[in-house]
């Protein structure tokens, strides 16, 4: 999986590209580490080019979700594709990490 | 150095890198074996026995080699050669010239032995 | 060695000096040098003038020099000996230089010495033979101190990396039989460990009366990390759950062990004192919260009260049950719901209703319907639905066989990826 950064004033992007797997774990992990130490507040992860979440890949997410809300920080999706859209639904996640349909809508969200 | 017509003492000496020592136990050796190699000759042309003939020659060629004698070296060359094509009859004459040639060499090496190397 | 009486100088002393005057298949020696010579080389030559000249020259080059008149005693030589190199005449009697290189290497313990072939041939058919009788490089017997040293200098080098690569090969094999053994070992024990997690499943059959009760478990690995329980909870009361730890292998086997171990009717009624399906949920989702790798579970809770057949059910994230009444088309018991741990508010709604007899109740793991054509498509829910019904006037188990032979057909393997189960209760009465 790729993983690339974008940062603007109201958040950090990480433009997912792949799947997010038990084998792409510590890719994943690193990214949102480093989006942390940089005092993150509000972190996007652009799921659009994400094809595939397995069972490991939906505990990332949402372990990642628990550690910002700890930091009284948050965690947004963006874009799911449809099977990803739907595991997320039916495990309830949108209630954790909201899902944004473009990006201003997300940055603008936090920001409120 | 002295170079006799039997054998060539410089390149004898330069074969055991100028190791006197070696070169007379060589030649102490040389000079029993050769004997009893030689005598193998006849006894193999004696039976008409071409294989024991080139064994025999083979053997004493390689003895002769040490000594660096190099007419007695290609006679004994001749004798297995012509032991392996078969040559049983010629090779009589040159078991003749090889004996010939080897008691040169004992001669010159039994001298070489009593007076030394010129120092 | 009998002494010429032409000899003026001592062969005794030249003997003490030398080291190459020994007699056959001796060691020859090394007392005239402070330290052993780093290799040993074994010459093998009938004509003792040649041998001793030759021995001679390689023990003033530093090596260490055994000796033997022909190849039968040269074999026992270089067996007690194990030389770095072996020197040979071609032309010997008893055994010659050609038939002794086909010897070593028959020999398994001197199969891989370097041997050196001494010859005055120099025809192309000869050195063609030499080499295919098992030679590995030629000596002239009239070869100048520089060729010997350049030759002997090349078969000891070649001879240090074949040795090289034996004991390297040798630690190999030595580390490969460990490991295979290591392997057994560890699989005989993952072996039992799975045989033990299937004697603590439900008992197929009747669990109680009025039920039956049929399942199949394909784990993706010998160890799965689904487990499944049918248990009594009193006169009245059926409980029933699925459970799926998230990964597959040994470490999600030990999870789900520990939470089937907390699911036990006895610490449920200890703990909460019932068996309510949505009180038990909210009980594990405080005690299993997400672990710090990501990892959870899914579970699935029913409680039967068989008297009036009313099922209460509640899920946490889990979604493969399937209702299969008698006279109605199948429909899924699913609604979104949050796995064990995600949210530690989260309160798991539970679901209500009264089954009637013949009615079926599917519990499975998404491993039997996200197993995928060799395409990437997964099998799919509503295959899995259609592979149920059209087995409806089939046993239980003949129906939950035929989903897997389904399934398996489906992607074109037997094995699973993920771990695979299908449990089905039947109303009887």
């Amino acid at each position: 999986m790729k993983i690339k950064e974008r940062t603007s004033p109201q958040g950090i992007i990480l433009d997912l590209e792949g799947d997010l797997t038990y084998a792409n774990q510590a890719v994943f992990k690193a990214a949102v580490e480093k989006a942390k130490q940089a005092g993150c507040r509000h972190l996007i992860v652009n799921m659009e080019q994400v094809r595939f979440v397995d069972s490991a890949g939906l505990g990332l997410l949402v372990l990642v979700s628990q550690s910002f809300k700890r930091l009284q920080a948050q965690v947004s999706m963006l874009k799911p594709q449809s099977y990803v859209r739907e595991i997320m639904s039916l495990a309830n996640i949108p209630k954790m990490i909201p899902i944004y349909e473009n990006e201003n809508d997300a940055l603008v969200a936090r920001a409120a | 150095m002295e170079t006799t017509t039997a054998f060539n003492v410089s390149e004898a000496l330069n074969r055991v890198d100028g190791d006197q020592d070696l070169f007379f136990t060589l030649a102490g050796l040389f000079l029993q074996e050769s004997q009893k190699e030689a005598a193998a000759n006849c006894v193999a042309l004696g039976r008409q026995d071409g294989a024991g003939l080139v064994a025999a020659a083979h053997k004493l060629k390689g003895s002769v080699i040490e000594m660096c004698a190099p007419s007695l070296f290609e006679c004994t060359k001749r004798l297995e050669e012509l032991g392996r094509q078969g040559e049983l009859a010629e090779a009589s004459s040159v078991c003749a010239d090889v004996e010939a040639s080897l008691a040169e060499v004992h001669a010159a090496l039994r001298k070489l032995i009593a007076g030394g190397f010129p120092s | 060695m009998t002494r010429s009486s032409h000899v003026r100088h001592s062969v005794d002393r030249r003997m003490m000096k030398s080291n190459a005057m020994q007699s056959i298949g001796q060691d020859a020696g090394s007392s005239a040098q402070t330290e052993p010579p780093a290799a040993t080389i074994l010459l093998i030559e009938d004509e003792r003038v040649t041998r001793t000249s030759m021995a001679a020259r390689l023990t003033r080059l530093g090596y260490r020099v055994l000796e033997a008149e022909n190849g039968l005693v040269g074999l026992d030589v270089a067996r007690r000996e194990r030389p770095d190199l072996l020197i040979v005449d071609w032309m010997m009697p008893e055994m010659d230089g050609p038939t002794f290189c086909e010897a070593v290497r028959r020999d398994p313990l001197l199969k891989s010495s370097q041997t050196l072939l001494m010859t005055a041939h120099d025809k192309p058919a000869q050195i063609a033979e030499g080499l295919m009788r098992g030679a590995d490089d030629f000596l002239s017997k009239s070869a100048s101190k520089q060729e010997i040293v350049a030759r002997v200098l090349a078969g000891l080098r070649t001879s240090r990396l074949v040795r090289k690569l034996e004991t390297t090969g040798s630690q190999l094999e030595s580390s490969m039989r460990l490991l295979q053994t290591k392997q057994a070992e560890m699989e005989a024990d993952l072996q039992s460990a799975a045989d033990f997690v299937q004697s603590i499943l439900p008992e197929q059959g009747s669990p109680v009366q009025g039920i039956s009760l049929a399942w199949e478990y394909q784990p993706a690995l010998t160890l799965g990390g689904d487990l499944f329980g049918v248990a009594s909870i009193d006169a009245e009361h059926l409980g029933l759950y699925i459970l799926d730890a998230s990964g597959h292998g040994v470490a999600a086997a030990l999870r789900s062990a520990s939470l089937m171990t907390f699911l036990r009717v006895e610490n449920m009624l200890q703990l909460i004192g019932s068996y309510d399906p949505e009180k038990v949920l909210c009980e594990a989702n405080r005690q299993f919260p997400l672990s710090n790798e990501g990892e959870y579970f899914t579970l699935w809770v029913g409680q039967l009260h068989l008297p009036t057949r009313s099922l209460s059910y509640a899920s946490a994230g889990h979604h493969g049950v399937l209702l299969s009444p008698a006279e109605k088309p199948s429909r899924w018991l699913t609604h979104p719901s949050s796995p064990l741990g995600f949210d530690p508010a989260t309160v798991f709604p539970g679901g209500r209703m009264t089954l009637q007899p013949a009615d079926r109740l599917f519990l499975m793991s998404d491993g039997i319907y996200e197993a995928s054509s060799p395409t990437g498509e997964p099998w799919g829910r509503w295959r899995f639905q259609q592979a149920i019904e059209t087995q409806k006037r089939s046993p239980l188990a003949s129906t939950i066989s035929h989903c897997f032979t389904e399934a398996r057909r489906w992607q074109e393997q037997c094995d699973f990826f993920d771990d695979a189960a299908v449990v089905g209760l039947e109303l009887t009465i």
